[in-house]
């Protein structure tokens, strides 16, 4: 499974992040990207599949610049860390990015970190089956 | 009027029913072969075809698929010989729509050709004209066209849809199409991943909570249901959907109405419901592992998506297309690939479809390098493999032999070990094959692999893996 980061800012919001996805996978596995462009160019690049995408967003301006790699994101699952629970506006903009889940900045995040381990369990059982066959002796 | 054709060596029975046709007001053609027949058919749309089973090229049975996958699609009456029972529950178990035996009564002939010609009717009358946009979703083979078909008439309608097919098939594609070709398309489209949401989170989720009411509570949380109002939801793998949830989601799906946890009053949602699943829910069912009230609302409308063996002809269109849009995504010339190339692709089984076709042309284009063709050997091996094997068998390919998972010993080992140990020894393979391939050149493997410098070395170290010297 590779798993993507991006976060605008390496304050504690992040670091908390990376804590949580450091539990589940060694850090080879993590790509942090720190700019939407930055998000885009990995993105336009091969992922090991399954992927995730685990995004911060701060502000609709952000959240706008990252609509724009929504084509990218196809084969991607998108978990979104969005400012403010209560912010409605925002978060059914943010629904055209087609998030697995949504969790908010002022949680203490351990649904993040519940979801991702079962994202991760579920793709680490999907790794042995048909699908990632192909990576085997042959 | 109908356009029928007759496929019979016996040139009486031809003039026989074609002047009782034209009789009717129906423009009737006839041939005496197979060949012809399916000639005719692939070159005019017929409404209808009675077709001779013992024929001098073969049995008229066979041809019948073709026959029914025809641009006209016709309706098939099979003409059996007199008494033969077998025969016509062949016909009948083959596609056709009814059978008739030589030296019938000419009333007893034009029956079935009338209740044909209504039921036709009826079924064009049904199908959506509507056109769809599909954009994302390629392939025009019959099984897609059914297909697309079953779209235009979900996306017509506001009942809600299942759609089936196995894992790669395309499911969520045709959830976002049926969203976005639907009155509700200006709407939110909220996702609901069934199978990567812990059972403790989904309730809240779904429902949404209002302050206070669990310890963390501070603000009040609209559930996803909510947040698909006047939209479309989606049950991503909704097989997984908590059984303890179910009844509670029954609930919603009848009265579009539901109270968040810990809130004091109902809330409203008038939002469509979509859902997907790789499971036989109704082997889930009789293991009561999911409610048979909740299936039967869910499958208003279903949509049977077909594995990729099953759509062969659309592999080309797919690759080609797939192809197209990686060399733009990684900003590099459009690659062709060697005819040979798309002969082992057709030679393999795809278990994981399309999915696993796509993931393997991004691989294939990562071993071809500057390379502007993608030949045979840039394919990944086990496929390759795969794909020599069946050939020396003459059997389609299945993946090569897999790793096998590590034996499991006198004493269970917890599953999250056992899925490690599982993992590490698929890792080692792919690294061993990763530094064969790119023979040790670090940059090449990780653009291959999609790893970091970092990443891949990390790796190579705990597998103690070496590079290998050219």
């Amino acid at each position: 499974m590779n798993l993507l980061l991006y976060s605008t800012s390496r304050d504690a919001l992040y670091r908390r992040i990376l804590w949580i996805i450091n539990k589940l996978a060694s850090a080879a596995e993590v790509d942090s990207l720190y700019d939407p462009e930055s998000l885009r160019q990995r993105l336009a690049m091969p992922l090991v599949k399954p992927a995730v995408a685990v995004l911060v967003v701060t502000n609709e301006r952000e959240l706008t610049r990252l609509l724009r790699l929504v084509p990218l994101l196809d084969d991607v699952r998108v978990v979104l860390v969005l400012p403010e629970v209560e912010d409605h506006a925002l978060v059914k903009k943010a629904l055209q990015l087609r998030p697995r889940y949504c969790t908010y900045a002022d949680s203490d995040l351990s649904d993040l970190g519940a979801v991702l381990a079962k994202m991760y369990q579920v793709s680490q059982a999907y790794f042995g089956k048909a699908e990632e066959l192909r990576f085997g002796s042959g | 009027m109908a356009l029928i054709l007759i496929i019979d060596d016996d040139k009486m029975m031809c003039d026989m029913l074609t002047a009782k046709f034209s009789s009717m007001g129906h423009q009737t053609d006839y041939c005496h072969t197979l060949a012809d027949g399916l000639a005719l058919a692939g070159n005019t749309q017929y409404d209808l075809v009675f077709l001779d089973v013992g024929m001098p090229d073969g049995s008229g049975l066979d041809v019948l698929p073709e026959l029914r996958n025809a641009p006209g699609q016709p309706e098939v009456i099979i003409i059996t010989g007199l008494g033969d029972p077998e025969g016509a529950e062949m016909a009948i178990r083959s596609g056709a729509w009814d059978y008739i035996e030589k030296g019938s009564s000419l009333k007893q002939i034009t029956l079935p050709l009338t209740r044909a010609l209504q039921y036709r009717q009826e079924k064009m009358a049904n199908r959506p004209m509507m056109a769809i946009k599909r954009e994302a979703i390629i392939g025009n083979s019959p099984a897609m066209q059914a297909c697309f078909n079953r779209l235009a008439q979900a996306a017509a309608s506001d009942a809600n849809v299942l759609i089936m097919g196995e894992t790669g098939t395309g499911k969520e594609l045709f959830a976002r199409a049926v969203h976005e070709n639907s009155s509700r398309a200006g709407q939110s489209y909220v996702v609901v991943d069934c199978a990567a949401l812990p059972e403790s989170l989904v309730e809240n989720l779904l429902f949404g909570h209002a302050p206070g009411a669990f310890t963390g509570a501070e603000h009040s949380q609209e559930g996803l249901i909510r947040q698909a109002h006047r939209g479309t939801l989606f049950l991503d793998e909704v097989g997984e959907l908590p059984l303890t949830l179910q009844k509670a989601f029954l609930r919603v799906l009848q009265e579009h109405r539901f109270r968040p946890l810990g809130g004091g009053r109902e809330v409203e949602s008038d939002f469509r419901l979509v859902a997907a699943t790789n499971r036989d829910l109704d082997q889930l069912v009789a293991q009561g592992r999911f409610r048979q009230d909740l299936l039967f609302r869910l499958r208003s409308l279903t949509i049977e998506l077909p594995p990729l063996r099953e759509r062969m002809e659309d592999l080309k269109e797919l690759v080609i297309s797939h192809i197209a849009t990686l060399c733009e995504r990684y900003r590099i010339e459009n690659k062709g690939f060697h005819p040979e190339f798309l002969e082992a692709l057709a030679n393999y089984h795809w278990p994981g479809n399309v999915r696993e076709l796509f993931n393997t042309l991004e691989r294939a284009i990562s071993a071809a390098g500057n390379s502007p063709t993608l030949f045979r050997k840039d394919l990944p091996n086990s496929v390759r493999i795969a794909v020599t094997r069946s050939q020396l068998s003459g059997h389609a390919a299945t993946p090569a032999a897999a790793p096998q998972p590590p034996p499991l010993g006198s004493v269970m080992p917890e599953i999250r070990t056992y899925l490690k140990a599982i993992n590490d020894q698929m890792e080692r393979g792919y690294l061993q094959e990763l530094m064969l391939r790119t023979k040790g050149d670090i940059k090449q493997a990780c653009q291959m692999s999609g790893l970091s410098r970092t990443g891949l070395y990390d790796r190579l170290k705990k597998h103690n893996i070496a590079r290998p010297t050219s």
